[in-house]
C-alpha cells in the first residue's frame, strides 16, 4: 500500500551506489580469509575441513565483487562536485561515528570505575547536551530526564537483569 | 469429551491463572520493548519462580511473556530502530522509517495486529493440525535444512531490485562474521588470532544490535552534530513532536488495515511453518516473511522506505511461531527454539515431561495451555492497544535526547546478557561495520541473515557430506529438499515475471 503524502523524500538516507572502494575492500576481505585458511593448519575433520563454508563464501564474495567491478565500468564516474560532497559528508560520518564509539567506551569504563547511576546520570547529561543546539536552555529538560533515566537503569540492571558490577550506586 | 473441556475452562479460566497470564504479557511487551533484554533472557530469569507456582499460572505466565515480548520487540524496532528482540529485526526496516516520516502510531498498531493475527492463527494450528506438522518437520534432516537455509538466503540477497550482487555479498559477509569462533565438528578455533573470546565466537544479539542500532546512533549523532554548527544538508528528516507531528494523520483505519492482508497472510502462514521447524526461530520467520511478503507486494518499491506492509508481514511471520514452536515440543518433546526449550523446562519443573505421553496423561493441561494461549493473545491486542499511545508518544521526543540513552541501553543489556566486557567490544565494532556498510550502500538486513543461519547452514551442509559421503548429488535426492528448491525455483520464476510486468 501507499502512504498518504505527508512521507518526506529524505525518510530515509538516499543509498549510494557500489564504487572503486567497495570492490576493492570486498576482494581484499575474500582474498584474506581465503589466505587465511590457506596457510592456517586447522585441524581436519569429517564432511568437509573448517575452511569449507569460510572458502565458499569469499568465493561468493569474489564473485559478487566482480560482478561490481563489471558493473562499474559500464557506468560513468560521478561528478568532481558529487565526488567532493561525498567525502565531506563522509569525514563527517566518520567523526560522529568516532565521537559516538569513543562516548560508548567511555561510559562502559565509567559504569565499572564510577557505578552505574553516576556513570549514566553523567553520560547520558553530555550526550544529549552535545547534541543540543542550544545546551544552556536544554539543562532544564536534560537534568530531571538523566536522573529519570538513571534511576531506571538502577532499577533494570540491579533488580530485574542484573549485571556484575562492584558497585551499583557510586564509586 | 465435554467433561475434560470444561475441566480445562476451569483451571484455564482461574482468577490466578488470568492474573498470571495477564502480567506475563505486561511484562513480556516491556521487557520486548527493551532493546538487549530478549523474551528468552526474561523467561530464563522467570524460571527459578516456576518452582513456587503451579503448573497452570506457571506455564500461563511463561506464555504471556513469550507473545507479550514476541510484540514488545516491535516497538523498539520502529520507535527507535532497534530490534528489542532477535525476531523484530525484519520489523525496522519499514517500521523505522515509518516512524521518522512521522506515523509511529500506525507502525506500532500494523504491528500489533498482524502480530496477534500470526500469533492466533499459529495457535489454531497448534490446536488442529499440531500432529501432522510434527511428522513433517521431524522428516528435515541436514539435507532439507541445508535446503532451507540456502534458500532463505537466494531469496534475502535478491531482495533489494538491482542490487543482488550486493545482497548476495553482504549475506556471504554475514556467514563469515558467524565462522568466527570454534569449528563445531573439529573443534578448532578460526580467525580467533589466538585470543580466547574471538575463540569463543561472536554474539548473536551484540552483532544485530550493533549493525542495526548502533550503526543507526551513529549516523543519526553525526546528522544531528552537523545540523547544530552548519546547515548544509538535510540528511534524515525527522518529525518530532515540535516539529508538526499530526496525531490525526497518524491514524490506523480498519480499512488500511484491511489492504495489507496480503502481507498478514503471507507472514502468518510462513512464520506458522517456520516456528513448526526445530532450530529455524522467529528470527528467520520475520525476514522470511518480510522476503516473501516484498516479492508478492504490487507496492514492492515501498518496502525499505516506510511500508506497513513490510511492517505486517514480519510481525505477523514472527509471531506466529509463538505457537508453532510448541508443536514439536508438544507432539514429540522436541523444543523448536530457545523459548520453546525454556518453556519444556518449565514443564519438567512442574514434574511433567514435555511428549506424547504428556498428551496422553494430562490432556486436562494440555487443552488449559490451549485455552489460555487463545486468550494470551487477546490480553496481547488488549494490554497493548492501552499501552501504545505512551511509546508512540515516547517516540516523537526529539532524537538529541534519545540516542544517548538507547546506546546507554544496548551497551548495558550487552553486557546484561553475558557479564561480558568482549560483547561490548563486538556491539561498538558491529556498529562501525554497519556505518561502513551503509556508507558503501550495502544493505544490512542480508548480513544479519547470513550471521543467524551461518553455524545452521554449516552444520546441514558438513553433515549432509557426510551422510551423502562427499557426492553432491546427495543435496537434491530427498523429496523434501527438491521440493523445497523446486518452490524456491518456481518463486523466484513468479517474481522475475512480476518484476517484468
Amino acid at each position: 500500500m501507499s502512504l498518504p503524502t505527508q512521507t518526506p523524500e529524505g525518510a530515509v538516507p538516499d543509498t549510494p551506489a557500489p564504487g572503486k572502494g567497495l570492490v576493492i575492500a570486498l576482494s581484499v576481505l575474500a582474498c584474506s580469509v581465503i589466505a587465511h585458511a590457506v596457510v592456517t593448519d586447522w585441524r581436519p575433520s569429517p564432511g568437509g575441513n573448517p575452511w569449507l563454508v569460510p572458502v565458499i563464501a569469499s568465493g561468493l564474495i569474489l564473485g559478487c565483487a566482480l560482478l561490481l567491478a563489471l558493473r562499474l565500468r559500464g557506468h560513468a564516474a560521478g561528478s568532481d562536485n558529487l565526488t567532493a560532497a561525498r567525502m565531506h559528508r563522509g569525514r563527517d560520518i566518520a567523526g560522529a561515528t568516532l565521537c559516538t564509539g569513543l562516548w560508548g567506551l567511555g561510559f562502559f569504563h565509567a559504569v565499572q570505575e564510577m557505578g552505574l547511576v553516576t556513570a549514566t546520570f553523567l553520560f547520558t547529561a553530555v550526550g544529549m547536551l552535545a547534541l543540543s543546539p542550544d545546551p544552556r536552555r536544554a539543562l532544564r529538560v536534560v537534568l530531571p530526564l538523566t536522573l529519570a533515566v538513571a534511576i531506571s537503569f538502577w532499577l533494570l540492571f540491579t533488580r530485574l537483569a542484573p549485571i556484575v558490577l562492584s558497585d551499583p550506586l557510586f564509586w | 469429551m465435554l467433561e475434560l473441556l470444561i475441566s480445562a475452562l476451569d483451571v484455564a479460566l482461574s482468577p490466578t491463572v488470568l492474573i498470571a497470564v495477564l502480567l506475563g504479557v505486561i511484562l513480556g511487551v516491556t521487557v520486548g520493548a527493551i532493546p538487549g533484554i530478549s523474551g528468552d533472557m526474561a523467561m530464563a530469569l522467570m524460571l527459578p519462580f516456576v518452582f513456587t507456582m503451579d503448573i497452570a499460572p506457571a506455564i500461563g505466565m511463561l506464555m504471556g511473556l513469550y507473545k507479550g515480548s514476541l510484540f514488545g520487540g516491535s516497538i523498539s524496532a520502529i520507535m527507535f530502530g532497534v530490534p528489542g528482540t532477535p525476531g523484530a529485526a525484519a520489523t525496522i526496516l519499514d517500521g523505522f522509517p515509518l516512524k521518522q516520516a512521522g506515523f509511529p502510531n500506525r507502525a506500532l498498531h500494523t504491528g500489533l495486529y498482524s502480530s496477534i493475527i500470526g500469533d492466533f492463527t499459529s495457535v489454531l494450528v497448534l490446536i488442529f493440525i499440531a500432529t501432522p506438522l510434527a511428522v513433517l518437520a521431524l522428516q528435515f534432516g541436514p539435507r532439507e535444512f541445508f535446503a532451507l537455509y540456502a534458500v532463505s538466503i537466494v531469496i534475502i540477497a535478491a531482495l533489494d531490485k538491482g542490487r543482488v550482487a550486493l545482497g548476495f555479498s553482504a549475506a556471504a559477509v554475514g556467514i563469515l562474521l558467524s565462522m568466527v569462533g570454534r569449528d563445531p565438528f573439529s573443534g578448532a578455533a578460526r580467525y580467533a588470532f589466538g585470543s580466547t573470546d574471538l575463540a569463543g565466537g561472536l554474539g548473536l544479539v551484540p552483532v544485530l544490535i550493533g549493525l542495526f542500532a548502533v550503526s543507526e546512533i551513529m549516523l543519526q549523532a553525526g546528522r544531528i552534530f552537523r545540523e547544530r554548527f552548519a546547515h548544509l544538508e538535510a540528511g534524515v528528516r525527522q518529525r518530532t513532536a515540535g516539529e508538526g507531528y499530526d496525531p490525526d494523520a497518524d491514524r490506523l483505519s480498519l480499512r488500511e488495515y484491511a489492504t495489507l492482508w496480503r502481507a498478514v497472510v503471507t507472514g502468518a502462514a510462513t512464520g506458522t511453518f517456520v516456528g513448526a521447524l526445530p532450530g529455524a526461530g522467529a528470527t528467520l520467520a520475520g525476514f522470511l516473511s518480510y522476503g516473501l511478503a516484498k516479492r508478492v507486494s504490487r507496492n514492492s518499491d515501498r518496502f525499505g522506505k516506510g511500508s506497513l506492509e513490510g511492517v505486517a508481514a514480519p510481525e505477523a511471520g514472527n509471531s506466529a511461531t509463538a505457537g508453532a514452536t510448541l508443536i514439536p515440543l508438544f507432539a514429540f518433546g522436541v523444543p523448536g527454539s530457545g523459548s520453546a526449550a525454556l518453556i519444556g523446562a518449565a514443564f519438567i519443573i512442574q514434574g511433567i515431561t514435555p511428549g506424547p505421553m504428556m498428551i496422553e496423561s494430562n490432556l486436562t493441561i494440555v487443552y488449559a495451555i490451549f485455552i489460555l494461549l487463545l486468550y494470551g493473545s487477546i490480553f496481547t491486542l488488549i494490554t497493548s492497544k492501552l499501552l501504545l499511545p505512551h511509546y508512540a508518544r515516547l517516540s516523537m521526543l526529539p532524537p538529541r535526547y534519545i540516542l544517548p540513552v538507547v546506546l546507554a541501553l544496548a551497551i548495558l543489556g550487552t553486557y546484561a546478557i553475558g557479564n561480558s566486557t568482549f560483547d561490548v567490544w563486538v556491539l561498538l565494532a558491529a556498529g562501525i561495520v554497519g556505518v561502513a556498510m551503509r556508507g558503501v550502500g550495502m544493505p544490512i538486513a542480508p548480513v544479519a541473515l547470513g550471521f543467524i543461519l551461518g553455524p545452521g547452514l554449516e552444520r546441514a551442509l558438513r553433515q549432509s557430506l557426510i551422510l551423502g559421503f562427499n557426492e553432491p548429488g546427495y543435496f537434491f535426492s530427498g523429496p523434501i529438499a527438491l521440493s523445497i528448491y523446486g518452490i524456491a525455483a518456481t518463486l523466484l520464476l513468479v517474481f522475475v515475471l512480476v518484476g517484468r510486468e
